[in-house]
């Protein structure tokens, strides 16, 4: 009797814990957050760029935007990522022995198809975050705000999301999945603007790959 | 005479126990010393929470609270009915290996000195392996053999973590399978030689659950036949080429609802496949 009711108990709160992943929470949490970021006027350009494309893939996704939102960020809906100088990133040199360099992500993200090296290099990332979990990503070549390397971890999700779409490797989507709930928990703290702008982007990216991957 | 050492992840792992039990059966095969990795360890506990979650609970509550009456009000074939078809008499290691005279050992970890110690002192041929951790390699090279561990997968194609859950999500139940491979540890995630491997067939009202049941019974079988094939020479390890296959990590929830249905698809379409 004890055990029938522990054992209710314990599926009960396995139950609770994959609830707070589901395709509801997570569209409930960025919706809600998209809504009080896009009253905000003040956004710096990136974030704004930021929000505009979290609107696009919110929309992609059928999930509500909201028109205040629509008017905040309509003009630079338009202009798009600001082109990024990668001069110094190369495969080899953008993640050795768990350091990151600034801009890796984006960096690895450029490639739209199929590059041995950066293959390889993502074998040895996915192999970092499910290793390292939430220790991960943390350490960077040069010094950096706590923003920054907030962002720069938002990326790497963003990367995975992505590459689980180009390679349909599912591995990839399911390192995003755990690093975006380690992010959403770390989110429930105080951060920036473009920190949580960055974090439902990723957010996002994950949904997209989950609904053409997973078929959710 | 081959010498070997149990390495059991608990005390009660039925799995070992089986193993224990029917290597003391088994001609020309000498059980040496048994090491069982401790069940409380903070450390491990928060290492395990942060990989697992809320699964860990569930694993606490099937290991530890229901013990071999989890396997009740199953018609599978799984390591309880295989203990029943064995005679299994024996309730913990510590006692077995009280009965039968052997060295017990009860670590933190694996890789303490003192399981050193104790594998250095038995001078084995081989060492089972039957769970509890990462082996690390100045244990895995004293074996004079190696270090034997069944997976719970096809190798080389499914390495590291819930690869029954990974070969479903991935579509492959019908081209690699569900089963189970023989190999010797190396520094890498089941990338060591291969000594047998077997799969399993799947039935209508198969789930992840009754699979790994089938499976830790093929676990035991796999062992036993490859100890007893290496002990008559008969076996052969063949090295894996790390190409062949990729490491899986621990699957998150929503990948596991996919893989659930995906489960239930593959196997609707092969019984439909069957019956025409």
């Amino acid at each position: 009797m004890i055990k029938k009711a522990l054992g209710w108990l314990l599926g009960l709160m396995a139950g609770w814990f994959d609830h707070e992943t589901s395709v509801e929470n997570v569209r409930e949490f960025v919706e809600k957050h998209y809504r009080s970021l896009a009253l905000k006027q003040n956004l710096p350009e990136e974030t704004r760029n930021d929000m505009a494309q979290l609107r696009k893939l919110l929309l992609q996704l059928g999930w509500q935007a909201g028109e205040k939102a629509d008017l905040n960020v309509k003009e630079k809906e338009k202009t798009g990522q600001a082109p990024l100088d990668f001069a110094d990133l190369n495969p080899a040199n953008c993640f050795e022995r768990g350091v990151l360099r600034p801009g890796c992500g984006r960096y690895l993200d450029q490639f739209s198809t199929a590059n041995a090296e950066r293959d390889v290099l993502m074998q040895r990332l996915l192999r970092h975050v499910e290793v390292k979990r939430q220790a991960s990503l943390q350490k960077f070549s040069q010094e950096l705000p706590a923003e920054a390397q907030w962002l720069e971890r938002c990326d790497i999700s963003i990367l995975f999301s992505h590459y689980a779409r180009r390679t349909r490797d599912l591995r990839f989507l399911n390192a995003a999945f755990k690093l975006d709930e380690w992010n959403i928990k770390m989110m429930r703290r105080s951060l920036s603007d473009a920190g949580r702008v960055r974090l439902l982007l990723a957010l996002a990216e994950q949904e997209i790959s989950a609904k053409e991957l997973l078929a959710c | 005479m081959l010498k070997i050492v149990i390495f059991a992840p608990i005390d009660n792992s039925l799995y070992a126990r089986l193993l224990a039990n029917e290597l003391c059966k088994t001609e020309d095969v000498s059980l040496e010393a048994i090491v069982v990795r401790s069940h409380w360890n903070w450390s491990r506990l928060q290492s395990e929470f942060a990989r697992d979650g809320a699964r860990l609970l569930a694993k606490i509550y099937q290991k530890y609270v229901l013990g071999d009456a989890r396997f009740r009000n199953s018609n599978n074939r799984n390591l309880s009915r295989y203990a029943q078809e064995t005679g299994l008499e024996i309730q913990s290691l510590k006692a077995f290996a009280r009965s039968q005279g052997l060295p017990y050992l009860l670590v933190k970890d694996l890789n303490d000195p003192a399981c050193e110690n104790i594998v250095k002192q038995s001078a084995p041929d081989l060492v089972a392996f039957t769970g509890g951790g990462l082996i690390r390699p100045n244990i895995l090279a004293l074996p004079k053999l190696g270090v034997l561990n069944c997976h719970t997968g096809i190798l080389p194609p499914y390495r590291g973590m819930d690869v029954v859950e990974w070969t479903a999500a991935e579509g492959r139940v019908d081209t690699v399978g569900f089963g189970a491979t023989l190999h010797f540890m190396d520094k890498g995630v089941d990338t060591g030689p291969i000594i047998l491997k077997r799969t399993i067939s799947t039935q209508s009202e198969d789930d992840f659950k009754t699979i790994r049941e089938r499976l830790e019974v093929l676990m035991v079988e796999l062992m036993l036949e490859g100890i007893r094939g290496l002990r008559d020479g008969v076996l052969q390890p063949q090295p894996q080429n790390s190409e062949d296959g990729r490491q899986y990590f621990v699957m998150h929830a929503r990948v596991k609802q996919f893989a659930n249905e995906q489960l239930t698809e593959q196997i609707n379409l092969s019984n439909m496949g069957k019956q025409s």
